[in-house]
């Protein structure tokens, strides 16, 4: 699928088909997109484990139930529990200095093995590590980045994915041998979609002149009509929903798992 | 539904509420809502209206919050009723979630469990 498009699909999915299990290989493709997302001192943000629904003993999945969630823990086949790792400053002054020598950060733009040991380790990097606040700000949003790449490789794959709140963390931390340093974050369903790919048609967005701005916060950002006609051809920007047969496609899902209408 | 044992439920406020915006649309879907909502509430003695309330609880300021203690406790209660009954497997999973349907066309954000056996 073409990046426009991935980004127009992606949908949070909500009924799955629990009898198909999710390709491992396709699991694979979607660590691979997190582990190369954008990261700031190129730590290592994210970490993950991923659980096929069907591997848990029964006990965990009832611990992961409560009484908000449980129709889509029943319907996704696989579950990806997502962690923001808070020891990710350690060695942060090495990956650094391993990018100047890369060429990735260049003497042309400032930087030298000096200046990650003299300045950016010992005195911006060392007390914002010291900040439990800015630690964790900053670790959540680099791990979102992650997960973010991670769900548009999914819908590449033709999969359906949705971020679930993290219910039972103590429950899955033991199960999985997660460490104490992991921060729950984002619990991620993953299966194949049992409604339409298109879920109804797109979700409701503002305009771009609601929340972008040119120059200035009093100057919102005026959208080009071409461009926007170009986003739609590319499928960025696709037909919204509620189209016309959505209702009645919850009505026969709704059906077909007995679930409420 | 002008008389017998649904006529009772359908003057209940929260019963209108649930079948003005339900999807089970049909008049058997109709007929089914009330039967079961009505064996619910003979189940637990509990009118329509108690049932929705039970799930909320007042803070000491005042305000109406949902309750996770008073939803566990509707869950079970959903789930003891569909087992005296007898109904297994697809039946059973979608009886219970009639009724969870009731409360949450009244504002009770509940799921049940889906049917993939």
């Amino acid at each position: 699928m073409e990046f426009k498009r991935v980004i127009g699909t992606r949908r949070t999915i909500r009924y799955f088909k629990p009898w198909k299990p999710v390709e491992r290989a396709k699991i694979q493709v979607m660590l691979e997109a997190a582990n190369r997302s954008s990261r700031s001192i190129n730590a290592d943000y994210p970490k993950a484990v991923v659980v096929n629904r069907d591997d848990l003993p029964m006990e965990v999945r009832d611990a992961l139930r409560n009484p908000t969630t449980t129709a889509d823990l029943d319907l996704a086949p696989t579950y990806v529990f997502w962690y923001t790792n808070l020891n990710y400053g350690d060695g942060a002054q090495d990956r650094l200095k391993e990018l100047v020598r890369q060429g990735a950060l260049p003497a042309s733009h400032g930087w030298s093995e000096a200046y990650v040991d003299d300045v950016v380790y010992t005195q911006v990097l060392k007390p914002l590590l010291a900040d439990d606040a800015a630690k964790g700000w900053m670790g959540a949003i680099e791990t979102g980045i992650a997960i973010c790449n991670a769900l548009n490789a999914g819908v590449d794959e033709g999969l359906g994915v949705a971020l679930h709140a993290f219910t039972a963390p103590d429950v899955v931390k033991e199960y999985c041998k997660v460490p104490d340093t992991w921060q729950p974050t984002w619990l991620m369903l993953v299966g194949y979609p049992a409604e339409d790919p298109e879920a109804g048609g797109q979700r409701p967005r503002r305009p771009l002149s609601a929340h972008f701005f040119e120059g200035s916060c009093d100057n919102p950002w005026q959208e080009d009509p071409e461009v926007t006609e170009y986003l739609k051809r590319e499928g960025l920007i696709q037909r919204p929903g509620p189209l016309p047969w959505r209702q009645q496609e919850v009505r026969m899902l709704s059906r077909m798992f007995g679930l409420p209408e | 539904m002008s008389d017998g044992p649904g006529a009772e439920l359908m003057r209940s406020a929260a019963v209108q509420r649930w079948l003005a915006h339900t999807g089970y649309e049909t008049e058997a879907g109709r007929r089914r809502c009330l039967e079961l909502l009505g064996g619910f509430c003979a189940d637990t003695g509990q009118a329509p209206e108690e049932l929705v309330a039970s799930c909320f609880r007042i803070t000491k300021d005042g305000d109406r919050r949902i309750s996770i203690k008073g939803r566990r406790a509707m869950q079970e209660a959903i789930e003891s009723f569909v087992a005296k009954r007898g109904e297994t497997g697809h039946a059973a999973v979608a009886a219970g979630n009639m009724l969870r349907s009731f409360l949450i066309h009244n504002g009770v954000f509940m799921q049940g469990r889906a049917s993939i056996d």
